[in-house]
């Protein structure tokens, strides 16, 4: 029995000191502890509030225990809220797994899209995105987990929902497209193998070093592209060509 | 799954059941396909294929015996685990797959995970070796040779989706020693494409980080038709085959020593 998860809801605590923000360095400002006892603030921001604590809860729970192991006892510990508080939100683990796995892809895919808008040219844009997405997971080893193992592995639902998620970053590669009219597998299979070695490095304990994956990454969708073409320059950074070249040739 | 192939292999232990079991095993089904599809030993076969040994004094060799019917609760632990998925698998289901008593489950194995796993590096071996088989076959090249063993693989899928589904997708969930197995069949497979890619023998030790890209994407493209229940994937053979030969494209690859795993 988790003596702190006991009383329902927040406002009918009684008074204690008020936490700091959680101690997971990872977990953004907003996943502090509500002050407790009466504090005025509205429905909905607290409804709000305890949503994204319990999703820093799953996160964390799945992330260490893993989906299978998790309870939703050791979710709300790790979020700090009551049981009766998760079933408000959720009517069950796979249902809270499920929005927590899309918070952290959409974190995920927010810095792809993030590096990849901040690059000049097509092959300067993928070089970006990818090395924006690598140092995030390389950051937050939970987020990792949770976006690149747990989901694939954890139901047959989560895992089609893990491959919606992941192919919405396909219109970003599809860009570099030759010839329009390449089969859609295209992008789904090297994002696959993208995906796929992430995962595989976090599995192994080695996310931390998922950034120096970036620039042979970045060939590999280089050259997926320019098959036919005359082939892009080997070498980590492959120079910012006029992305008309790598779009037309062939 | 009646798309599961029910023949006997033409050597190994499938045969030596067929020997046992004489003439009367195999269904009627089984006779005709064993014409179109004799060159290809199943990658598990049907664990009903062998049929069942004969009751009472039969005269077969003990160790005969014990052949037979670990075959059986090896291709039962597969089937009973690609039908309903790992997480519910329990060995009363192997038990109904394989049609023997649990004693002699438990003969054979510890528990569901140790049959299961066993199982899953046996149907890997042969399915390696069709791959070879198959690339060996269409010619010296690796740019024939890839397409080959690609088709062989998605026909693979096809024609045995139980099987496919346990050793594609049902690995992940068998612990962490059925995702260390994974991993392993990975590498394996990344070696292999690469050494066939570069027409190189042996293969590096270590496969290069473009090689495990591509056999990371593939697998994970049949691994979300599966989840999807699609299993009609021949027609991803082009669109695979390019990916596949990306390193042999006249691409610059192999310009600076790739990074090993």
């Amino acid at each position: 029995m988790a003596q702190d998860a006991a009383p329902d809801t927040a406002a009918q605590v009684p008074e204690r000191a008020p936490q700091p923000a959680d101690s997971d360095p990872q977990l953004p400002p907003e996943l502090a502890r509500l002050p407790r006892g009466r504090h005025g603030l509205p429905r909905e921001f607290v409804e709000q509030n305890q949503r994204t604590r319990l999703i820093g809860g799953i996160v964390d729970a799945v992330a260490e225990q893993g989906y299978t192991a998790t309870t939703i006892e050791s979710i709300v510990r790790a979020a700090g809220v009551s049981r009766g508080v998760f079933y408000q939100h959720f009517s069950n683990k796979e249902e809270g797994f499920a929005a927590a796995y899309e918070t952290a892809m959409s974190e995920v895919r927010s810095r792809f899209e993030q590096g990849f808008e901040a690059g000049g040219q097509w092959p300067d844009k993928v070089g970006g995105g990818l090395s924006a997405m690598l140092s995030f997971l390389a950051a937050n080893s939970h987020i990792a987990r949770v976006a690149t193992v747990e989901a694939l592995f954890a139901t047959p639902q989560l895992a089609r929902r893990h491959y919606e998620q992941v192919e919405m970053l396909a219109p970003f590669l599809r860009q570099g497209r030759q010839d329009g009219g390449a089969a859609p597998v295209t992008e789904k299979v090297i994002l696959g193998g993208i995906f796929s070695m992430v995962s595989r490095r976090v599995l192994s304990g080695e996310e931390r070093s998922l950034g120096e994956l970036a620039p042979e990454l970045t060939r590999f969708v280089l050259e997926a592209y320019s098959v036919e073409g005359e082939g892009l320059p080997a070498g980590p950074a492959p120079e910012p060509r006029e992305s008309q070249t790598v779009a037309t040739a062939g | 799954m009646g798309a599961e192939q029910t023949v006997n292999g033409s050597n190994g232990s499938a045969a030596t059941a067929a020997s046992v079991n004489g003439s009367n095993g195999s269904s009627a089904t089984a006779a005709s396909d064993r014409v179109a599809v004799a060159a290809l030993d199943p990658v598990m076969p049907d664990p009903r294929a062998s049929g069942k040994l004969p009751g009472g004094r039969h005269g077969i060799a003990p160790e005969v015996v014990a052949a037979v019917q670990r075959q059986r609760v090896l291709a039962g632990t597969i089937a009973a685990v690609g039908e309903k998925g790992y997480s519910a698998t329990v060995v009363q289901d192997v038990l109904d797959h394989a049609g023997v008593s649990r004693l002699t489950f438990y003969k054979f194995f510890d528990n569901l995970q140790i049959g299961f796993l066993t199982a899953y590096e046996i149907a890997i071996d042969r399915l390696a070796q069709r791959l070879t088989a198959a690339a060996l076959g269409a010619g010296d090249s690796g740019a024939d040779r890839i397409p080959a063993a690609l088709a062989e693989l998605l026909r693979f899928v096809e024609r045995e989706p139980r099987t496919a589904r346990a050793v594609i997708v049902e690995v992940n969930a068998a612990g962490l020693e059925g995702l260390k197995r994974r991993e392993q069949t990975l590498r394996r497979a990344a070696v292999a494409l690469e050494g066939t890619l570069q027409d190189a023998e042996p293969a590096k030790p270590s496969p290069s980080l473009t090689a495990a890209t591509i056999v990371g994407g593939i697998d994970s493209l049949l691994h979300s038709r599966l989840v999807e229940g699609d299993t009609e994937v021949t027609p991803l053979l082009p669109v695979l085959t390019r990916f596949a030969l990306l390193p042999y494209s006249g691409v610059e690859m192999a310009a600076a020593e790739p990074r090993r795993l």
